[in-house]
């Protein structure tokens, strides 16, 4: 049973590094729905902190002048001698303003609260499209090298072309190819087709070899890390 | 004496104190294969070029080197070369470098096994 689970495991791994293009695609596609959706999110928050400030400068234009008409009112009266009564009716009503310019503060920190969450949002959609657009070159890259491989009559090395293919980083996967080629092409001619299939076989493994120590250490840290994570989490 | 610490971003590992070596032999015609081959010739040890290119990134990241994208050739599949060249700051990082390591070795290698 292990045997056979190990088995669907290793196809199941492999299978997975080489369909990458359609996942990498299939992140793409989920990147390009999020950023969408995104975007659809923001126009609405915008219309609707667009018209909330608008009726908040309506407000608080009326409510100014209420509070110079008030002021108006207080100078005049003050100057005419008001007695008592009319006096304490303008210190409730003067309460009343300096409670709504309250509501109005406290408004005004909600809204701002609201563009702060339209800003992270836009920060969010930036960091989305520029991971899907560093992506989609990626997949530019391997896909044209990938081609470059198959739309050639084939040869000795194009196997090994494949699997170098599969192991260097998309970064440089049309530099590592096409240097691998023309070193190959070079030893061809100079040495012959034997030793220049011999090197080309050398090389890649050694490539490939580099490449597993890579991952290797990567599990290694991970290891490590999740280690530490254990040990700190049994203590506490 | 001239001060030799280095932040650890300037700092400069063995394989691309080779690299930037390699490439500043090459000159003008410093590409992946060439420096692949002179690394090898001159250090007489196995390049893998994925390792190789990683580092040449690397190093660019850091200013040390910059490259530039050639025509595309039909001995390398109809991809083009991508040619690189030590800037100002690699050189002098890269002397720097190998001044701290020829401090140390007086008296450790002799002068005919430099060579």
């Amino acid at each position: 049973v292990n045997q056979r689970f190990t088995f669907i495991a290793a196809r199941l791994a492999i299978g997975l590094f080489l369909v990458r293009g359609y996942l990498c695609r299939g992140l793409c596609a989920a990147v390009f729905t999020y950023c969408w959706v995104m975007s659809r999110v923001i126009a609405f928050l915008q219309g609707q902190l667009l018209n909330l400030m608008l009726n908040l400068g309506e407000q608080v234009r009326r409510f100014r002048g209420r509070c110079q008409s008030h002021r108006e009112t207080l100078s005049a009266k003050r100057s005419a001698g008001a007695d008592r009564g009319m006096r304490a009716m303008h210190q409730v009503a003067r309460s009343r303003l300096v409670a709504e310019r309250y509501g109005y503060q406290t408004k005004a920190v909600v809204y701002e609260a609201a563009i702060d969450m339209l800003g992270l949002s836009i920060a969010s959609l930036d960091g989305a499209l520029a991971i899907s657009s560093s992506e989609i070159l990626a997949l530019e890259r391997n896909i044209q090298s990938l081609d470059s491989i198959f739309s050639k009559p084939p040869s000795p090395i194009s196997g090994l072309e494949l699997v170098l293919w599969m192991v260097t980083n998309s970064l440089h996967v049309n530099d590592t190819l096409g240097d691998f080629r023309e070193a190959y092409e070079s030893k061809l001619v100079k040495r012959g087709s034997a030793e220049a299939v011999a090197w080309a076989r050398s090389q890649v493994y050694r490539d490939v070899k580099n490449r597993l120590s890579v991952i290797a250490k990567i599990f290694g840290w991970g290891t490590a890390a999740f280690e530490w994570i254990k040990r700190n989490v049994h203590k506490h | 004496m001239e001060e030799l610490r280095v932040s650890s971003r300037d700092s400069i590992g063995e394989f691309e104190q080779l690299a930037m070596l390699a490439v500043w032999r090459l000159g003008q015609n410093a590409y992946g294969t060439t420096i692949k081959e002179e690394i090898e010739i001159g250090a007489e040890r196995g390049v893998a070029i994925g390792a190789l290119y990683t580092t040449l990134d690397r190093l660019e990241r850091k200013g040390f080197v910059t490259s530039e994208v050639g025509e595309a050739t039909p001995e390398r599949g109809g991809r083009a070369k991508r040619f690189f060249r030590l800037t100002g700051s690699g050189e002098s990082a890269l002397r720097k470098s190998l001044k701290g390591i020829r401090r140390l070795t007086v008296g450790f290698l002799a002068p005919e096994e430099v060579l």
